[in-house]
């Protein structure tokens, strides 16, 4: 990094972002924070310019982002943001522009830092809002956007989830929008607002009957005939201020799926959802209760390989973690999840004296996928 | 002193399954190998001196719990150089007596070895077939 550049870092928390890859599909974000810091500089902007109502030609353009690339551990783009480039567009605030950055970037800390503090409801700028609903509108439940070196207000650092989101953007407005990925089942098809038979309707648990937009012809050629099939989708949905569904905003996937497979995986989760609840001493006075980390890692290699969920047996470990059993191919495998949420992989042969010593992975990361795609063949 | 090992190679051993163990009707594997808790010593009881249901009877009446049983016969024991001797127990507290009692010694193997034996043994012991209840 050359001292003409001042770079931000995001660091994205959870599964998807492990061994730092970035989905594709959170990448608007980086646009969006930018948009968010850009918000802030224009009304820091107008605060201090009483004469100067209008921003200066070349201001929007001198906030210019580059993604220079990936930092280690989690997913942590880093964006630099080019002074020279920002001073050959605005030469006549060379000072000014590096001291708005920096302000701008301590108030949207500030904002996410405090987003879930009883504060009175003074709505945010529209420009604001508009940037906080695509900033993190990707993120999952369990995921979080960090601010790197940045400290909030106990003392770590600063970060952006779902929660903080829906918190700031009610405050200006009635509704949201999040990620909804989940699976639900096709109740049949509908016109859309053009007379097109461009909609699907799908039975959902978390939000009852969505519409989901699906071009014309895979309506047609996929979807009609596949009453009460299963469907798996990834949306970004707009939710009222009470989390009561209003729309599909954007659609990411959307696909019918093998209904054994669904009924597989759901005997696999409910297993897991018993285990989850034996007590300590389960097994005649022995055995640990079962660590949330063990039955986290076990629900994620549950995601991440669906095809092999008809296949398992699940037993609890004495030691709080979890057994995945399975014959395929002639052999006998184990997959056990420790209590810290460490994988092992063993197996013997069926028919023959083989055997695989066992392999050890810190997590189910993308290594000890591979090991198992060995194995089973991709299972996706 | 310990007694010599078990040398009736057809003697089937009855192996209790406990209810977490068994889904679906199949026995885990973790339940053919002893837990840090048994020293090495895989619990069993002797078919010569018991049945299947008189197992699971005494297992069951002494608290313990117990979906299945199934069995393994000495030699398949042995075919894992796992050697078994007799241990018959005498009433203790409010346990009651179980002259059958006997174990798999693993004391030889260690952690990881145990659960590869223990996934052979289970598939042996469940081509068998469950002993108790039966179907």
């Amino acid at each position: 990094m050359s001292d003409d550049t001042r770079t931000f870092q995001l660091r994205y928390v959870g599964a998807r972002f492990e061994k730092h890859r970035l989905p594709l599909d959170v990448l608007p974000d980086l646009s969006a924070f930018r948009d968010l810091l850009v918000s802030f500089m224009k009304a820091e902007w107008k605060a201090t310019q009483k004469k100067r109502v209008r921003l200066p030609k070349g201001f929007e353009k001198s906030v210019a982002f580059d993604l220079a690339g990936i930092g280690e551990g989690s997913a942590v783009p880093l964006l630099e943001w080019d002074r020279e480039v920002a001073q050959l567009l605005l030469p006549d605030f060379k000072d000014e522009l590096e001291t708005l950055v920096e302000r701008a970037y301590s108030k949207v800390l500030h904002l996410i830092d405090e987003a879930n503090d009883n504060v009175p409801a003074t709505g945010l700028p529209p420009a604001t809002i508009r940037a906080l609903n695509r900033f993190g509108s990707g993120l999952l439940d369990d995921e979080k956007i960090e601010f790197v070196h940045s400290q909030g207000k106990d003392g770590r650092e600063v970060y952006l989830n779902s929660d903080r989101r829906k918190s700031l953007i009610t405050r200006g407005r009635d509704s949201y929008e999040t990620r909804f990925e989940s699976t639900g089942k096709l109740l049949g098809s509908e016109k859309d607002a053009n007379g097109i038979l461009g909609l699907i309707k799908v039975e959902t648990d978390q939000h009852g009957t969505i519409s989901i937009p699906v071009p014309p012809e895979r309506v047609k050629e996929e979807f009609d005939g596949s009453m009460d099939g299963d469907v798996q989708f990834r949306l970004t949905i707009e939710l009222d201020n009470k989390d009561v569904f209003k729309r599909v905003v954007d659609v990411f996937d959307v696909d019918l799926i093998d209904a054994a497979m669904v009924a597989n995986l759901e005997r696999c989760r409910k297993r897991l959802a018993a285990l989850a609840e034996l007590a300590e001493g389960w097994h005649d006075g022995n055995g640990k209760a079962m660590a949330p980390a063990a039955i986290s890692a076990a629900r994620k290699l549950l995601s991440a390989r669906p095809l092999l969920a008809e296949l398992y047996y699940i037993y609890p470990t004495d030691n709080g973690g979890v057994l995945f059993e399975f014959v395929h191919s002639g052999w006998d495998y184990s997959v056990e999840v420790t209590p810290v949420g460490g994988i092992e992989i063993y197996g013997v042969q069926l028919e023959g004296s083989d055997d695989l010593d066992t392999m050890e992975f810190g997590a189910i990361h993308e290594d000890a996928l591979q090991f198992l795609d060995s194995l089973t063949g991709d299972a996706r | 002193m310990t007694a010599p090992p078990l040398d009736e190679a057809d003697e089937v051993l009855f192996r209790q399954i406990h209810p977490n163990f068994f889904e679906n009707s199949h026995p885990g594997s973790p339940q053919f190998a002893p837990t840090p808790k048994d020293e090495g010593k895989l619990s069993v009881d002797r078919s010569s001196l018991t049945d299947a249901a008189g197992a699971h009877a005494l297992f069951t009446g002494n608290g313990f719990e117990s979906a299945a049983v199934y069995g393994l016969t000495v030699a398949e024991f042995n075919a894992e150089n796992l050697p078994c001797y007799p241990d018959p127990m005498k009433a203790a507290g409010t346990l009651a007596a179980n002259p059958a009692h006997a174990y798999a010694d693993f004391a030889t193997f260690n952690a990881n070895q145990h659960k590869k034996i223990a996934k052979r043994l289970r598939n042996v012991a469940v081509k068998r077939g469950r002993l108790h209840p039966t179907a």
